[in-house]
């Protein structure tokens, strides 16, 4: 037993700790990232676009010179004050804090039955050699302590963070003219958004270098990084593979992909060999990534791949099982949406197949299409996959599961390219055209790694994540 | 091991926890009993953090489940109400899968799955896919899942439904070499596995606390304080009754079978409050020795778990007289 708690009894050791790690890191990961995308898009994006986004993308370079200071200052400036009033306050404040939660939470009759002085010592000698509380499934029941609620705040600014800027990138949509000053504002939100995407992922990796937990503050979210965390979330991911891999569905899926995209193959060598004469707008194999059969199948498909995978546990009560094991929810969703983006990367590289037998017969020849249209396809696959575990997570029933989730891909695949129309109000038009597949697909499709459809996919795949979490932990079903 | 205090559950309106609280020790082997729907199920599944409770606070090895849901979680082994299990997947690979779920490290993960298996006699069918098992070999799957873990405290909900009687005396007897190395709490509606396997029980009704005692204290809290006697006499019924009536002590007699006279006669005799059953049986002996009538039967009333049971559950509605004659109280 003693093994399994968590190994960060004292607050004020890890403090020095993590603080002095995270700042390095922090700095060595900004730069990087600031350097490569500039060169990866200006390489890939048109003439067309390049005027509006190169001006951009100069003023990211610059910008990141001065932007790597601040990393290196900001916890700087956190570890001048945070350090100093935090561990000589902390054991004070949590023993405050816990018989005053405690007495709250007691009916009237009970605590005059107890002697209050029971009440008030039991919990501080006990929980203080514990780890901090962790996962996001923890918010249900008690009253939260100013500490947590706190935390709690943080991360939904976080979330709002999150979201504005996906609104911006609305935003710019719709105003092509951003000026100079503007695009200021936006580089300093894309290094936001790059740093909101890679600290999570950084604050992991650290925990697994150094073997400890940082603490509560630097993890806002709650993300509950131990290697606890990645042996269940291996554990999981495994049988979930095995289950999406061996199972029948996964087959018919495939069956179903292929026969439409097969489909797609006539159609092309139809079209240029009988219609040659007319330029094609698209090189012939970035079709294969673009194109009506395509969403077709998508819409068939991704929901039967996600349909079963939280609904059938909650109807077979297996879910019982699952949460009641040392695993969170966010764990479980991961695994789920894991395997099944493992299993449409394997699915759609067969397509890749029809991409080799095109280029044998064609003159000229370019992958760099195939390929960033193969990226977005993967990036719209993540999307799917995450608003299908969504779905399949508010619900016992399959058919439910399925039915919604093709629903919201009917309207994301096709109905939303149909609203766009020449007469349509500008604003509503970029909304639209910022929610359609297909827009951003047309991008990729032709070459162009695109920020803003980079950013539309992640972020929304993300927000989806994190609602089949909540979905999982709401008890309705239960 | 466990404390839950002032726990409340509220599902919409309905209030299926009203104010539970008990404690269980470590080592100890606790049944929760209590008829259908009482909360039995309920308690267990908000104690092992499925269901979040409306109010209070569980503990489990001192970690507020609320607070600690992970490391708590790690602290115990559960096996729910209908055994759900992966149906797909054969029982070692199960196994397997959930230690690794549950932290056991892969060093140490084989050994821990060998002997799962073995103390829950799995051992010929580990192979086999979990669809095909039987029923009560299920039953082990989800016990022998519950200790994979290696908890303190195992928490197992009507681990014996719908098992056959064989199978029931099996899982028994599981239970039995579990609780010299587990702190058990199992809720069950077959009251001798409680008399042979539970240190303890706690009775609940309507979500309430009816009762929280061991088994014999709840004997002696229940006690009849009343005798069963028969005697063969050649009186009429009456004047039995009212020789009987006429022992210091005695507060009320009642005949339980209308016979003919110079038969058996059976009389519930209760005993005045101040008097013990033994001391009473002890006055009617010399009575029937006196009188010369011959005594047949004479029962100092001890409840069974069962009649407590139903007391403890169904309050005043319960019957005052079972088909065979025997008070209930």
């Amino acid at each position: 037993m003693s093994e399994e708690t968590p190994p960060n009894a004292q607050p004020g050791e890890d403090d020095v700790e993590t603080k002095s790690a995270t700042p390095v890191a922090d700095a060595v990961d900004e730069p990087e990232t600031a350097d490569e995308e500039p060169s990866a898009e200006a390489a890939d994006e048109p003439a067309a676009e390049a005027d509006e986004a190169d001006e951009a993308e100069a003023e990211v370079a610059d910008e990141s010179a001065a932007e790597a200071d601040e990393p290196a200052d900001k916890p700087a400036v956190e570890a001048a004050d945070k350090p100093a009033v935090e561990p000589a306050d902390k054991p004070a404040a949590e023993a405050a804090d816990k018989p005053a939660a405690e007495a709250a939470d007691k009916p009237a009759v009970e605590a005059a039955d107890k002697p209050a002085a029971e009440a008030a010592d039991k919990p501080a000698a006990e929980e203080k050699t514990i780890a901090a509380p962790t996962a996001l499934g923890s918010a249900l029941s008690p009253p939260l302590s100013a500490p947590q609620l706190g935390t709690r705040l943080v991360g939904l600014a976080w979330l709002l963070a999150f979201g504005t800027v996906g609104f911006v990138l609305v935003q710019r949509v719709y105003s092509h003219d951003f000026g100079t000053t503007n695009a200021r504002v936006l580089s300093v939100i894309r290094l936001a958004s790059v740093a909101m995407t890679a600290y999570p992922a950084l604050l992991g990796l650290l925990t697994l270098l150094t073997g400890r937990r940082p603490p509560a503050r630097f993890n806002p979210l709650g993300l509950p990084l131990d290697r606890w965390w990645y042996q269940g979330l291996n554990a999981l991911t495994w049988r979930e593979l095995k289950r999406v891999f061996f199972h029948p569905v996964a087959y018919i899926v495939l069956f179903v992909y292929l026969v439409l995209n097969g489909f797609l193959l006539a159609m092309l060598i139809y079209y240029y060999a009988g219609a040659a004469s007319r330029p094609p707008p698209l090189p012939a194999a970035a079709y294969l990534t673009n194109n009506f059969y395509l969403w077709l199948s998508l819409i068939l498909i991704c929901p039967a791949l996600t349909m079963g995978l939280l609904a059938e546990e909650r109807r077979t009560r297996s879910l019982e099982l699952l949460l009641t094991a040392p695993v969170t929810e966010t764990q479980v969703v991961l695994s789920k949406f894991g395997a099944v983006a493992c299993y449409f990367l394997f699915m759609s590289s067969f397509s890749l197949g029809y991409a080799a037998l095109i280029k044998s017969y064609s003159v000229s020849w370019d992958w760099g299409p195939i390929l960033s249209g193969y990226l977005g396809l993967l990036l719209i696959g993540l999307l799917a996959t995450a608003i299908g575990v969504f779905t399949s997570s508010l619900t016992r029933s399959q058919i439910l599961a399925y039915l919604v989730s093709a629903v919201a891909l009917v309207g994301m695949f096709l109905l939303a390219q149909a609203l766009i129309q020449p007469g349509s109000h500008p604003v509503l038009r970029a909304v639209l055209e910022h929610f359609s597949v297909t827009t951003h697909q047309d991008l990729f499709a032709s070459g162009i790694i695109s920020w803003r459809s980079v950013t539309y996919y992640l972020t929304s795949t993300t927000l989806f994540l994190f609602l089949a979490v909540r979905g999982l932990a709401a008890q309705g079903g239960r | 091991m466990l404390s839950v205090e002032n726990l409340f559950k509220f599902y919409g309106d309905f209030l299926a926890l009203d104010d539970v609280s008990f404690h269980v020790g470590k080592g100890e082997v606790v049944g929760l009993l209590g008829p259908n729907g009482a909360g039995k199920s309920t308690s267990m599944k908000t104690i092992v953090g499925y269901l979040p409770q409306t109010k209070g606070r569980i503990r489990v090895d001192g970690l507020d489940i609320s607070r600690y849901p992970i490391e708590s979680r790690r602290r115990i082994g559960y096996l729910p109400e209908h055994t759900p299990l992966y149906t797909d997947m054969r029982v070692r690979e199960y196994l397997t899968y959930r230690a690794q779920l549950k932290g056991i490290g892969w060093r140490s993960r084989k050994s821990r799955v060998d002997y799962v298996i073995g103390a829950t006699g799995l051992e010929d069918r580990e192979r086999q896919s979990i669809e095909t098992l039987s029923k009560g070999y299920k039953q082990r799957v989800g016990i022998a899942d519950a200790l994979v873990g290696d908890p303190g405290l195992l928490i197992l909900d009507e681990p014996t439904i719908g098992l056959d009687p064989n199978q029931i005396r099996e899982v028994r007897s599981l239970l039995e070499s579990l609780a010299e190395r587990h702190t058990i709490l199992l809720s069950t509606h077959i009251l001798p596995e409680v008399e042979r396997v539970c240190d303890r029980v706690v009775v609940i009704a309507k979500g309430k606390i009816a009762a929280d005692d061991t088994i014999d204290g709840l004997r002696a809290r229940y006690r009849e304080n009343a005798v069963r006697i028969a005697l063969r006499a050649d009186e009429t019924t009456d004047a039995l009754k009212t020789a009987i009536q006429a022992v210091n002590g005695v507060s009320s007699v009642e005949p339980l079978f209308a016979e003919s006279e110079g038969t058996r006669q059976v009389f519930w005799v209760e005993a005045a409050s101040d008097l013990s059953d033994d001391v009473l049986a002890e006055r009617l002996v010399s009575l029937s020795i006196d009188r010369g009538w011959p005594l047949s039967e004479l029962t100092p009333q001890r409840p069974t778990l069962e009649q407590i049971f139903v007391r403890l559950t169904m309050g005043e509605l319960g019957p005052a007289v079972t088909d065979d004659g025997e008070r209930v109280a």
